[in-house]
């Protein structure tokens, strides 16, 4: 898993269960849809599945952090 | 163009995709009719539109936020010889097969009531502010149950106007929350 899944389940979650209902308010689905219900859990799994893809942000490595040398001690 | 560039355009593409099929194949209007006779009812609004029994849930009818209604109903049966009980309800149609009772009329069998099965009148009704306008179709289905004999007729109805606020609100969140899942998708720093 390259990406970050918790952060892509969490926000596919939610803009499933936004996008439902603004739907709705905008006319394209009707309020009894299935589409509510499932959209969230479309949107979690796209969320988990897109941060296993991790298309963005290049794999570079973290700057090094400072360790002690034999000079030192 | 370079791999991770058209890596970030696929993506960005097949979610797109995606969200298009899944509402698209979800959006298709209601095309069962959910009328079960032998009732007959009409209301008229003061625009002059009629809404009858036989009105297809394939058509949504734009109410007015407020009007006053003419109105008539028929179970079609015999008039009664004493008083006997009758029940129904109107109801809205919600997501997951749930629905919200707005009125119902259990009426006992001792109730001293008028003996009729025809019944007429005006209505006025207002539609809470809290109701979005302009939105989707709401189903609403009236069921009607008197002497053995039940009658259920359904009707997909919006509220005229825009959906205002609540609509760009709505909006606006998912706009943030795909911002966030596509945020999901940036590579972690390899230590």
């Amino acid at each position: 898993m390259n990406g970050r899944p918790v952060i892509g389940g969490i926000f596919g979650l939610l803009f499933g269960l936004f996008l439902g209902p603004t739907l709705w308010l905008w006319g394209v689905i009707p309020l009894d849809s299935p589409a509510i219900v499932i959209l969230p859990l479309v949107g979690l799994v796209l969320g988990i599945l897109f941060a296993a893809w991790a298309p963005f942000g290049s794999a570079e490595p973290a700057p090094a952090t400072a360790t002690p040398t034999d000079e030192e001690e | 163009m370079g791999l991770n560039r058209r890596r970030r355009f696929a993506a960005l593409g097949i979610l797109a995709g995606t969200t298009i099929l899944f509402v698209g194949a979800l959006a298709a209007p209601a095309t069962a009719e959910v009328i079960q006779p032998p009732c007959t009812g009409s209301v008229t609004f003061s625009d002059g539109t009629t809404v009858t029994e036989k009105q297809p849930l394939t058509e949504t009818v734009e109410a007015p936020a407020s009007d006053t209604v003419t109105y008539s109903g028929d179970t079609t049966l015999d008039p009664p010889s004493e008083p006997e009980g009758f029940s129904g309800s109107v109801a809205l149609a919600l997501p997951a097969g749930g629905s919200y009772v707005i009125v119902d009329w259990p009426v006992p069998s001792d109730a001293t009531t008028e003996q009729t099965s025809v019944t007429d009148g005006t209505y006025t009704y207002t539609v809470p502010d809290w109701v979005p306008k302009g939105t989707g179709p709401m189903e609403v289905t009236a069921t009607h149950t008197q002497r053995g004999q039940t009658c259920v007729v359904a009707v997909n109805f919006s509220v005229e106007g825009s959906p205002g606020g609540a609509a760009w609100l709505g909006a606006g969140l998912t706009v943030a929350a795909g911002a966030g899942m596509l945020a999901g998708g940036i590579k972690k720093k390899v230590v």
